[in-house]
C-alpha cells in the first residue's frame, strides 16, 4: 500500500511539474502585454469588483496601498503589471 | 518519501531560477526598502455581528421548535511588506457562536514575490480550491449572512493548507498549485457519529497529519474585461485516521476490530464559475457565482454499537461527497437615487449529499434570498431568509440579520 501511495505521489507530483511548466511560461509570454493596454482607473474597476465592492482610494495613505496591494495580488492572483497600475491609480487617488 | 521531497523540490527549482532576474530588474525599489518602516506594516481586518431565528419543523407535523441565536466575529490582519518582493500576512479567527468562543489561525504565512513569475508562499495559507473559502468567505464580501450548504467552518470543503503553494495570474489566465499536509479523517471516537469526516480546518497551523497531499486551482478569464471566470481545482489527499484537538492529534484504539493504522487515499474535484456585469439598461450590475465539487476517499471501516447498544458491530460505506451552490445577486449601482444605488438582492440554491451509510448521512437542499444594504463600500446589513428541506421530510427555515464591515 505504501509503494501504491508513494508511486501515486510521484505521478502527481511530475503532473503538477509539468502544469507549472506549461502555466509559467504562459504567464510570462502573455502577462505584460494586456495590461499595460489598461489604465489603472479600469483595472481598479475591473479586479476588485471581481470579489468586492470596490474600495475607496481614501481609505489607505500610500505606504498602506503598497501593503493592502501586495495582500491583493496573492489572494486573487493579480498579475504584477495590472497589480501596479492599480497600486498607482489608488496612490493617486488617495489625496496623501 | 526521500524521492517525493527531491521532486518538491525540483518544484522549487522551477520557480525561484528566475531570482537573479527578478533582483536585476527590481534595483531601484529594493534601494528604496532599505530602511524598515512602520507604514509598510498594517492593520486591518473584518468583522460580523448577526441574529439567527430557526423553526425546525417535520412536514408531517404541524407543531415546530424554534431557536434563536446570536453569532459574533472579528478577524484582525496583519500586513507587512518587507521588502518589494517579501511579503507576511496572517489572520487570526475569532468567534462566538451559541455561546462558545473560539479563535483559530485562519492563516500565517511569508510570500516571495518574482516579478512577473509568479509567487512562493510558505505557511499557513487560504485553500486555493474553488473560490468560496479564498476569496469569497469573509461575511463583507459574501451577499449571504451565512455560507452556502456544505462550506461552513465545519464543513466539507478545503479551508486552509499548511505547506507551500506556487501561483499566478495574468489577465486571461491564473493557476495556484500546492503541497500541503493531509487532513486527517475523523475516527469517531469523541462523537461517534462523525466517523469518517474529513477534518478540513486545522486550528493554529498545526501540522496534524504528516502524510503530504497536492491540489491546485486553475483559472480562466476568457473575456478581457475579466466579467467571467471559470475555474476547475483538484487535490489529492493521504487521510490518516485521528481525532484532532487544539494543539495535537490523539489516535485512539476505542474498538478491538477497527484498523486505526488505515490510510485511505482522498480525491475532491471543483468547477467554479463567477460573472459579474455592469448592465445599464436595468440600471445595476449582477453577479452570478457558483461552485460543484465532489470527494471521494473510497470505502471505509468503522464500528457502532448495536441498535440494543450492548455490542459492537462493524460497517462500511463509501466516503463520498457531493456540494454546491448558485448565487444570483443584483445591485442597482446606477439608479438615480442615493439610497437605491446601495441596496442588493440576492438569491442562492445549494445541495449537499453526504456519504449514503454513515452515521452522518444527509441529503438536503437550500433555497434563500434576501435584502442588503451597504452604509459604504465596506459595510453591510443583511437581512436574510433560508429553507433547508433534508430527505428526512424535516425542513429549517431561517430569518438572519448581520451586519459586516471590513476595516
Amino acid at each position: 500500500m505504501g509503494n501504491g501511495i508513494l508511486k501515486n505521489g510521484k505521478k502527481g507530483l511530475v503532473a503538477m511539474a509539468i502544469i507549472l511548466i506549461a502555466f509559467w511560461l504562459h504567464s510570462c509570454k502573455t502577462g505584460e502585454k494586456v495590461a499595460v493596454e489598461k489604465s489603472g482607473a479600469e483595472l481598479w474597476s475591473e479586479q476588485c469588483s471581481r470579489c468586492h465592492n470596490m474600495p475607496d482610494p481614501t481609505t489607505y495613505s500610500d505606504d498602506k496601498w503598497e501593503t493592502v496591494s501586495m495582500h491583493m495580488k496573492v489572494r486573487a492572483n493579480i498579475s504584477t503589471k495590472e497589480i501596479e497600475l492599480i497600486k498607482q491609480f489608488l496612490q493617486s487617488a488617495n489625496g496623501d | 518519501m526521500s524521492k517525493l521531497i527531491k521532486y518538491i523540490c525540483f518544484i522549487l527549482f522551477l520557480s525561484i531560477a528566475p531570482f537573479h532576474q527578478s533582483f536585476a530588474q527590481e534595483g531601484d525599489s529594493v534601494q528604496k526598502f532599505k530602511s524598515f518602516k512602520l507604514s509598510r506594516i498594517t492593520f486591518t481586518g473584518n468583522g460580523y455581528c448577526g441574529f439567527d431565528l430557526e423553526l425546525d419543523k417535520q412536514l408531517t407535523d404541524t407543531t415546530g421548535m424554534t431557536s434563536s441565536s446570536i453569532s459574533v466575529g472579528l478577524a484582525p490582519i496583519l500586513l507587512w511588506k518587507i521588502t518589494p518582493n517579501l511579503f507576511f500576512e496572517s489572520e487570526l479567527d475569532l468567534m462566538m457562536e451559541h455561546g462558545m468562543v473560539t479563535a483559530e489561525l485562519g492563516y500565517a504565512n511569508l510570500t516571495y514575490s518574482i516579478h512577473k513569475f509568479g509567487t512562493i508562499q510558505v505557511g499557513k495559507f487560504l485553500s486555493p480550491f474553488g473560490l468560496f473559502s479564498e476569496r469569497y468567505h469573509p461575511f463583507w464580501i459574501n451577499n449571504a449572512p451565512n455560507e452556502p450548504l456544505g462550506f461552513d467552518h465545519e464543513g466539507y470543503s478545503p479551508q486552509s493548507e499548511l505547506g507551500l503553494c506556487i501561483r499566478n495570474g495574468t489577465t486571461h489566465f491564473n493557476y495556484a498549485v500546492y503541497v500541503s499536509s493531509s487532513p486527517l479523517m475523523d475516527t469517531g471516537a469523541d462523537v461517534v457519529k462523525n466517523a469518517g469526516k474529513i477534518v478540513y480546518h486545522t486550528d493554529f497551523g498545526t501540522d496534524i497529519n504528516d502524510k503530504i497531499g497536492f491540489g491546485g486551482r486553475v483559472g480562466v478569464l476568457p473575456f478581457k474585461n475579466s466579467v467571467l471566470e471559470i475555474g476547475a481545482s483538484y487535490k489529492w489527499m493521504q487521510l490518516k485516521l485521528g481525532d484532532h484537538y487544539h494543539g495535537g492529534t490523539v489516535t485512539h484504539s476505542h474498538s478491538s476490530g477497527e484498523d486505526l493504522s488505515a490510510l485511505y487515499i482522498g480525491n475532491i474535484y471543483a468547477i467554479d464559475l463567477t460573472l459579474q456585469k455592469n448592465l445599464p439598461g436595468i440600471k445595476g450590475r449582477i453577479e452570478i457565482k457558483a461552485q460543484a465539487q465532489y470527494s471521494d476517499a473510497g470505502k471505509n471501516n468503522f464500528i457502532k454499537l448495536s441498535p440494543s447498544g450492548k455490542t459492537e458491530v462493524a460497517y462500511t460505506y463509501l466516503n463520498t461527497t457531493k456540494i454546491g451552490y448558485v448565487l444570483f445577486a443584483y445591485k442597482p449601482v446606477f439608479a438615480n437615487n442615493k439610497i437605491l444605488k446601495k441596496t442588493g438582492i440576492y438569491l442562492r440554491g445549494g445541495y449537499m449529499e453526504l456519504p449514503l451509510g454513515s452515521l452522518w448521512y444527509e441529503n438536503t437542499q437550500e433555497v434563500s434570498g434576501g435584502f442588503n444594504y451597504s452604509f459604504k463600500w465596506n459595510n453591510t446589513l443583511k437581512l436574510g431568509y433560508q429553507q433547508i428541506l433534508s430527505a428526512k421530510k424535516s425542513y429549517t427555515n431561517s430569518i438572519m440579520i448581520q451586519w459586516a464591515t471590513a476595516f
